[in-house]
């Protein structure tokens, strides 16, 4: 699920649990609503893993420093009226780090993607040639 | 149509007869240009061929009359009338490839020896896979000439019958003169999903092998793809739970998109990208042993998926399909490059070659999903399904689908009423004249509330085993397998913590899926 958390900041997240809080004591920041426990994500910048693909975007999730040797999972608490819009994540299996996972470019925009590379200079240069 | 004859099959096949040929029973010693005269035409021998086109001639016989002689309608549209006169016209033939091979006359055979594969142009068989050449189109009159000639070797040259065509005669639309050559446009199902679609995971396989422990790896890994493909908050992803991986099995239509999907996934993977360049041996180190190799498989593979995505848009810029011309032959130049296909014949087929044509119909005939045969091809799906459910046996097969065909309609039908309110048979109280839709179809069913779904389980401090506990409230089989994982359950506690100041007599009220149907955490995103 791609969450909302303001600024124009939009980061995919993994949905752990929903949590139903009808009633919420006065004086909390939280308001009674569905709640999802979620782990959040964000795009990694290394060129190569970015250079290899127009679909799948390269992701990391992000952790709390690790704890005797282990990494420690980050979970935050969202309200779901910030659930911007469903996305599709999978794990980026036999990366070093377990927490690599690959963003999947929603299907609606792989029309788009090809109507700029049409639009563009010949630019999709094969390397075995 | 009213110009030819053809013969019985009995004249042509009959071993008592040297003369194969072209007269009649009846004609048989008459001159054929005295035929010409008698507005008899050439005669043509009887053949599977032309029994089409006869059959079509006759099809399209009161069509033609119409066709010739135009008419006036009055047209209701939108509340308004209109006295409009209708010029009938031919858009286009939907149809598979072996179909509009024949409504062309073209030669339905695919093999090395045919002079020509393409139905639309002119292009000789060796250079059916080069993407920049183009060659002159098959137009009516260069066909329908050799035909009266009965220049057989002529036609033969460019892959043609000598035969009628009952298209000949039709009116098509005035933006080209190609005829029925011009209206039978590669569609989205049969070019594209069926044929083309197959070629990259068949390319794929032959490089790595098609028995052995890469591809076997490989195919393994695509299936665990799969897995997680299915659980996504995202929908709007092909199928890719394939039972057999990506390397076998019979795949509908729909399912080859998931396919190049898979394929993709696999080589942008890490375990896959370097399961490929490290042990990959042989032959297969041509293909796989560096870097720059996967990422243009890779490429070639995203640019498939994405120009699918892009032809089946209901808009296309004009502009964008003109360029479409001059990129797809890159794109083909790509596919020959990273594909080295071999088997068969190579990349001398139909379906590679369709490509170059691919821009100029979309021009003729818009996107391609207007002249896509999905949505006729469907219309079997019911045939099948009531066919199952039948005895099968050949006696009372007949009565048993039209019941069962019958029975189906009649539950859509009362489907459709419960979750729409539409009655399809009320049509007809729709008021006449006015335009304004009857007041069943008005009617507007409220939206359903906010479902909770999904497993639902109380987490709550237990003092009698002094610590924090998931109680479960569902049927399920292994209701008992049901856990959270401890890092989940430490953060719950926290959110307890914060919401009850200390008090942990409170509970949470969880639930694995929520608010609509496609959450469905856990396992993925």
């Amino acid at each position: 699920m791609t969450i909302d958390w303001g600024d124009d900041v939009l980061l995919p997240g993994q949905i752990w649990i929903f949590v139903d809080l009808p009633d919420v004591p006065p004086g909390l920041i939280h308001e009674p609503g569905i709640y999802a426990v979620m782990e959040s994500s964000a795009e990694r910048t290394v060129p190569f893993e970015m250079s290899l693909s127009q679909i799948f975007v390269p992701c990391l999730k992000e952790t709390l420093p690790k704890k005797e040797g282990k990494v420690q999972r980050l979970f935050y608490f969202v309200d779901v009226e910030l659930f911007q819009a469903p996305t599709c994540m999978i794990p980026d299996f036999g990366n070093p780090s377990d927490r690599a996972h690959l963003q999947v470019t929603p299907r609606s925009e792989w029309a788009s993607q090809f109507s700029d590379w049409l639009q563009t200079e010949h630019e999709r240069e094969f390397l075995r040639a | 149509m009213d110009n030819y004859t053809f013969v019985d099959d009995s004249s042509a096949t009959s071993s008592d007869s040297d003369d194969d040929s072209v007269n009649s029973r009846d004609n048989k010693d008459e001159d054929p240009v005295e035929d010409d005269e008698d507005g008899v035409g050439t005669q043509i021998e009887s053949c599977a061929g032309q029994d089409l086109h006869a059959m079509l001639a006759k099809f399209l016989e009161s069509y033609k009359d119409l066709e010739q002689s135009d008419f006036d309608w009055t047209l209701r549209h939108k509340g308004k009338t209109y006295k409009i006169h209708f010029i009938p016209f031919v858009m286009h033939v939907k149809g598979d490839v072996v179909e509009h091979d024949k409504h062309c006359e073209s030669c339905t055979s695919r093999t090395q020896n045919v002079q020509q594969l393409c139905r639309h142009c002119t292009c000789p068989n060796n250079d059916t896979d080069e993407p920049h050449k183009r060659f002159p189109k098959k137009t009516p009159e260069m066909i329908q000439d050799m035909i009266d000639q009965n220049d057989k070797d002529g036609l033969q040259s460019i892959s043609q019958q000598c035969l009628q065509n009952a298209w000949h005669e039709i009116r098509f639309g005035l933006h080209n003169y190609l005829n029925i050559h011009g209206a039978t446009p590669a569609e989205m199902l049969h070019w594209l999903q069926l044929g083309k679609c197959k070629y990259p995971g068949g390319m794929f396989f032959t490089q790595t092998g098609k028995k052995n422990k890469l591809s076997k790896r490989i195919n393994t890994l695509a299936k665990t793809m799969g897995a997680f493909y299915k659980r996504q908050s995202n929908r709007d992803l092909p199928r890719t739970d394939l039972s057999k991986g990506i390397r076998g099995g019979k795949l509908m239509a729909h399912e080859m998109t998931g396919l190049i999907l898979m394929l993709c996934t696999c080589l942008r993977c890490y375990e896959g990208r370097s399961a490929l360049m490290n042990e990959s041996i042989g032959k297969q180190r041509q293909h796989f042993s560096e870097r720059a190799f996967i990422k243009d498989s890779i490429m070639l593979l995203e640019s498939m998926l994405q120009m699918e995505a892009w032809l089946k848009l209901p808009e296309i810029p004009a502009f964008e399909v003109q360029r479409f011309e001059v990129m797809m032959h890159e794109l083909m130049a790509l596919e020959k490059v990273i594909g080295k296909r071999s088997t068969g014949m190579g990349f001398r087929t139909f379906d590679f070659h369709a490509a170059v044509h691919l821009s100029d119909n979309m021009l003729y005939h818009s996107v391609p999903d207007h002249v896509n045969s999905s949505s006729n091809e469907m219309h079997h799906k019911p045939d099948k399904t009531a066919a199952l459910r039948t005895q099968r046996m050949p006696s009372k097969f007949d009565i048993q689908l039209s019941r069962q065909l019958h029975q189906m309609e009649v539950v859509n039908q009362g489907m459709q009423e419960m979750s729409t309110g539409v009655q399809k048979w009320a049509c007809h109280t729709k008021e006449s004249g006015t335009g304004e839709p009857s007041p069943q179809k008005v009617t507007k069913h409220p939206k359903p509330d906010i479902q909770h779904t999904g497993v639902r389980c109380h987490f709550f401090y237990s003092d009698d085993e002094e610590k924090w506990v998931c109680k479960v409230q569902s049927r399920m089989h292994d209701v008992h397998k049901f856990k959270l994982e401890s890092e989940l359950c430490v953060c719950l506690s926290e959110i307890i913590g914060q919401l009850g100041n200390g008090d942990e007599t409170l509970s949470l009220s969880l639930n694995t899926s929520d608010v609509v149907r496609f959450f469905e955490p856990l396992l993925g995103f």
